[in-house]
């Protein structure tokens, strides 16, 4: 996974859901961030689904698409941080501090 | 978004939308305005301005989208599609891999020699400065020789052409003996700047310092990394420890590093060195040469300057030593052409060979995969019709020819890689740095371009087949193909057009096999001026004669030849200096005691050779005139009496009588007794020059201290000797060492193993070409039965004989052959000049191996159309007609 797939996972579960809101989380270009997120659709990480009219009349602007991760996204993100923390913990007694 | 930002926006994401695949766009377009705009709403609330910046990046969603969708993701699709038509016709693919793999992999291994050998940087600093010093004398300019120590030295001293120089010599100790017997190796004895010279560091310990060298020093050596191996287990703590050489403990100071590649003296028989000792006691005579030289050019000056700057020193040297160095001047060659010499060429034509080889395999792919492209035409049709771009069908096609050239490249590299190893074992002696020969990366990679050039050249074809096809107007095509119809012609006399070449090509490669056969052939025919048969050679090994007197030396001798003599099987047993097929030049001074002494540049020289008695019967030279030298001749304090060769007889005494005429050579008076037959010293190749034969121990210079070379007549199998011969040594002297014994069949094969090398492996080439280009033929043969057999059956129905039909078939093929011939002669004449100066004694265009050559592919043609002619003869008219 490279490091710019991860951010974009990590801010997908953290509750972003808009490509654009995805980029003001991250921090990273759009020419990066919507190939990565039809990378993803296409291993079934992420789905996508336009919002429903109504929300887009309230706010009185044209749908967006949502992305969401799928449970396999959920999964590989809880497998990421689960690795991370391992990692963590083998080099806890040299790096204590460091990265916590 | 409002306004001219705004509109541009809608105007850029409409462009890129283009690039979007048509399913998709609408989506696309709507999910990207939707962002910008709510965006711009944000923007427009804080002021930040980073649409522009973010509406760039529909651009690289945009071409992922497209090369997801028309590029990579179909190309996926096209590859399993090829992989899958691959599998599910096992014999076509596997007639294709074979013949890629035996194509690819003969180039392969080729290369791992050409790499090794020629490519691969030489492992000295800066190699194109270093120079070897050859003798040369003014009578004889091209001749090589080797030079003097002094000579060397004070040329160097002389000029600033150099920046370091050394002589080196040979030497041939015996090492070891603590446990088991000692190894005689081979050795150089060098000045402590050879090193430097070279510009090489150790790989363990250090080399010599200046002050190691001269007379009173303590003996100490350098070793070489083989030799550290070898006899050392390769021990770390070597350098500093002393080892046994001759017998006595000496310190070992340092190990080359492995890919260290040693100078030898060429042409004495002398293996590459494995360890060095520095010159104790400078040899004093200026006219000795024995030595070898080797310089460093100095920064900046060419070989041609350092040339002019040599000769006007060696040209001093002549005036201030009349005496010895009367003609004698030196020449540079670049260490690069000395330890290289025409290997270069001969790897060239080997190599260009082998791509003929590579090329006869492409040509039987390319006709295997037109046969395909006919078979699937209605696949392309339909694919066509269904509006498959040309681009796209042109392509599958090219990735049709690429993943076989993959594969059998994968199969040719591993093929190398068996026959590699076979290949460095028997090319030790015959190139030089074949120890480097392995598959390495560069190989690997040469074999992956060789892969995509095979690709293109015979995957080319179909490819513009299929985009030629693509382009016409397919309707009527698709109707056309759905009858069956038979628009193969086209394809068929394109691939009879390879075959026809695949012919061409295999004639080129025979007729340059067979000339270079014939080349071996008439080696081993020419008369050598003595009978090879049955003669058994054995060097001595010549430390063990260091602490011996002459006389000493002699009663050794005396007592050894004595009981060799009597050992049944033998018929004559004798002893010489430098064996015959084995030695290199050296011309020493003769003049005619009856004429004044010559003038400074106009001396004369011969080829020297001290003998034991019964020597050349032993050899089995003819004695013309006079009489042989006997017992009585061969004591020390006999009367001095020489045999001279006829062709010394006719250069020196030109119309006269020779005999009992007197010679000085090595600083004492020879009389001629005998004129015997010219033998040819340097193999069968190389020029004869006057020769002259002395008894050893009359030789005021050295005699038979130095140690001889035994010569054994014996029975048709001279190996069958060994056994006892070795014995009778071991009996007389037990620290006798033998270094190696050889027949003189052994040694003739040696001189002419250069020539062999070149004849086998060209010849494997060719017989390898013309296997392939058979099975290309007769595939295209049985094709053609296979095409025709409705015209085949018609002609049956209508009452022609069968035997008529299989002529018909036959004709077929012979016009092929016919064809293919004619242009293979016309290139085989064209391309003889490539063999010119590896060619003996038959011409590089003989009618005789073209003929030949011409035969052997007429009776390969006749023999794989056979086949297909029976089949033809037997098609069942009935049958053939109701398959309409």
């Amino acid at each position: 996974m490279t490091h710019p797939t991860a951010l974009i996972l990590t801010a997908l579960a953290s509750g972003y859901r808009y490509g654009f809101d995805i980029m003001d989380a991250t921090g990273l270009p759009s020419g990066t961030v919507y190939p990565a997120l039809r990378r993803l659709q296409d291993a079934r990480l992420v789905s996508s689904t336009w919002e429903s009219e109504r929300d887009a009349h309230d706010d009185r602007r044209p749908r967006r698409r949502l992305y969401v991760l799928t449970s396999e996204g959920q999964r590989a993100v809880a497998d990421a941080e689960a690795r991370l923390a391992d990692a963590r913990r083998l080099l806890g007694g040299q790096l204590r501090g460091d990265l916590t | 978004v409002s306004g001219i930002r705004g509109r541009l926006t809608r105007i850029w994401l409409r462009a890129v939308a283009r690039l979007v695949p048509g399913n998709r766009r609408a989506d696309w377009l709507e999910e990207w305005e939707a962002e910008l705009d709510a965006h711009a709403r944000i923007e427009a609330e804080d002021g930040s301005r980073r649409i522009h910046t973010r509406a760039w990046g529909a651009l690289p969603d945009a071409l992922y989208l497209w090369t997801r969708e028309a590029g990579m993701r179909g190309w996926g699709r096209e590859l399993r599609v090829v992989v899958r038509g691959l599998l599910r016709r096992p014999g076509f693919t596997a007639v294709a891999l074979i013949t890629l793999a035996l194509g690819i992999g003969a180039n392969t291994a080729l290369f791992t020699v050409v790499h090794a050998v020629l490519l691969r940087p030489l492992p000295y600093s800066e190699p194109e400065r270093l120079v070897r010093l050859w003798g040369t004398q003014s009578s004889e300019r091209q001749l090589g020789g080797t030079v003097s120590y002094p000579d060397v030295h004070e040329v160097g001293a002389r000029t600033s052409a150099f920046s370091a120089w050394a002589a080196f010599d040979e030497w041939r100790p015996a090492v070891g003996g603590e446990d088991g017997p000692p190894e005689v190796v081979s050795g150089a004895t060098v000045n402590t700047s050879f090193f430097d010279v070279l510009g090489v560091r150790p790989a363990l310990g250090r080399f010599f310092t200046s002050e190691e060298e001269g007379e009173g020093r303590e003996l100490r050596v350098v070793i070489g990394w083989g030799l550290w191996q070898r006899r050392f287990g390769g021990e770390r703590d070597l350098a500093g420890r002393t080892i046994l050489v001759n017998g006595d403990a000496v310190e070992v100071i340092g190990v080359l590093p492995r890919d260290f590649e040693t100078l030898r003296l060429e042409g004495r028989g002398w293996g590459a060195p494995e360890i060095w000792r520095t010159v104790a006691t400078p040899p004093p005579f200026r006219s000795g040469r024995s030595w070898a030289g080797i310089a460093r050019l100095s920064d900046g000056v060419t070989i041609e300057a350092a040339q002019a700057q040599v000769d006007a020193a060696t040209a001093a040297l002549e005036r201030e030593y009349p005496e010895d160095n009367f003609g004698w001047g030196m020449n540079l060659v670049p260490i690069r052409e000395q330890l290289l010499g025409d290997t270069d060429r001969v790897l060239a034509l080997l190599m260009g060979a082998v791509g003929l080889v590579l090329v006869i395999a492409c040509a039987n792919v390319a006709s295997l995969l037109l046969v395909r492209a006919v078979e699937r035409r209605r696949e392309l049709d339909i694919r066509i019709a269904l509006g498959a771009s040309r681009a796209r069908l042109a392509g599958a096609s090219m990735l049709e020819a690429l993943v076989l050239a993959g594969f059998g490249s994968a199969l040719g590299l591993g093929l190398a890689w068996l026959g590699v190893g076979t290949l460095a074992g028997r090319l030790t002696g015959i190139l030089p740095r074949v120890d480097g020969i392995r598959i390495s990366p560069a190989v690997a990679a040469f074999t992956v371009g060789v892969a995509l050039l095979t690709a293109l050249l015979f995957g080319v074809v179909p490819a513009i087949d299929a985009w030629l096809r693509s382009g016409r107007r397919s309707g009527s095509r698709v109707a056309a193909s759905a009858r069956g119809g038979s628009d193969g012609h086209e394809s068929v006399r394109l691939r009879r057009v390879l075959v026809a070449a695949e012919v061409a090509v295999s004639v080129v490669l025979l007729v340059g096999a067979g000339v270079l056969v014939r080349s071996v052939e008439a080696l081993y025919r020419v008369d050598l001026g003595m009978e090879r048969e049955g003669v058994l050679t054995v060097r001595l090994h010549s430390a063990a004669f260091i602490d011996r007197s002459p006389e000493e030396a002699a009663a050794l001798y005396s007592d050894l030849m004595g009981r060799l003599r009597a050992l049944p099987g033998v018929q004559a047993a004798g002893a010489i200096n430098i064996l015959p097929l084995s030695g290199g030049f050296s011309c020493d001074g003769v003049t005619r005691d009856d004429q004044p002494p010559p003038q400074p540049g106009e001396g004369r020289c011969a080829e020297i050779r001290t003998m034991l008695p019964e020597t050349l019967a032993a050899l089995g030279v003819p004695l013309l005139r006079g009489r042989t030298t006997d017992e009585a001749d061969h004591r020390a304090d006999a009367p001095r009496v020489a045999l001279i060769s006829e062709e010394m007889a006719e250069s020196f005494w030109p119309g006269e009588d020779p005999l009992g005429k007197s010679i000085t050579i090595h600083e004492a008076s020879w009389q001629v007794v005998g004129v015997v037959g010219d033998m040819r010293h340097f193999g069968p190749a190389g020029v004869t020059r006057p020769q002259a034969y002395l008894p050893a121990h009359q030789d005021p210079w050295g005699g038979v201290s130095y140690g001889m070379n035994l010569l054994l007549r014996g029975s048709s199998d001279p190996h069958a000797l060994t056994p006892a011969v070795r014995r009778v040594i071991e009996e007389v002297e037990p620290g006798l060492g033998i270094t190696t014994v050889a027949s003189m069949d052994d040694l003739l094969g040696d001189s002419v193993a250069d020539s062999n090398f070149r004849a086998t492996l060209f010849g494997a080439f060719a017989v390898l070409a013309v296997l392939l280009a058979m099975v290309g033929m007769g595939g295209v043969v049985a094709y053609s039965v296979r095409q025709r057999t409705r015209e085949i059956g018609v002609r049956l129905a209508m009452g022609a004989a069968p035997s008529r039909v299989s002529r018909m078939v036959l004709v077929e093929a012979a016009r092929l052959v016919f064809a293919g011939a004619v242009v293979g002669v016309v290139a085989a004449l064209l391309a003889s000049r490539a063999l010119e100066g590896m060619v003996f004694g038959v011409s590089a265009r003989d009618p005789w191996t073209i003929g030949v050559a011409l035969v052997l592919v007429a009776l390969m043609g006749t023999l794989v159309s056979l086949l297909p002619a029976r089949r033809a003869a037997r098609v069942d008219p009935l049958r053939a007609l109701a398959g309409e």
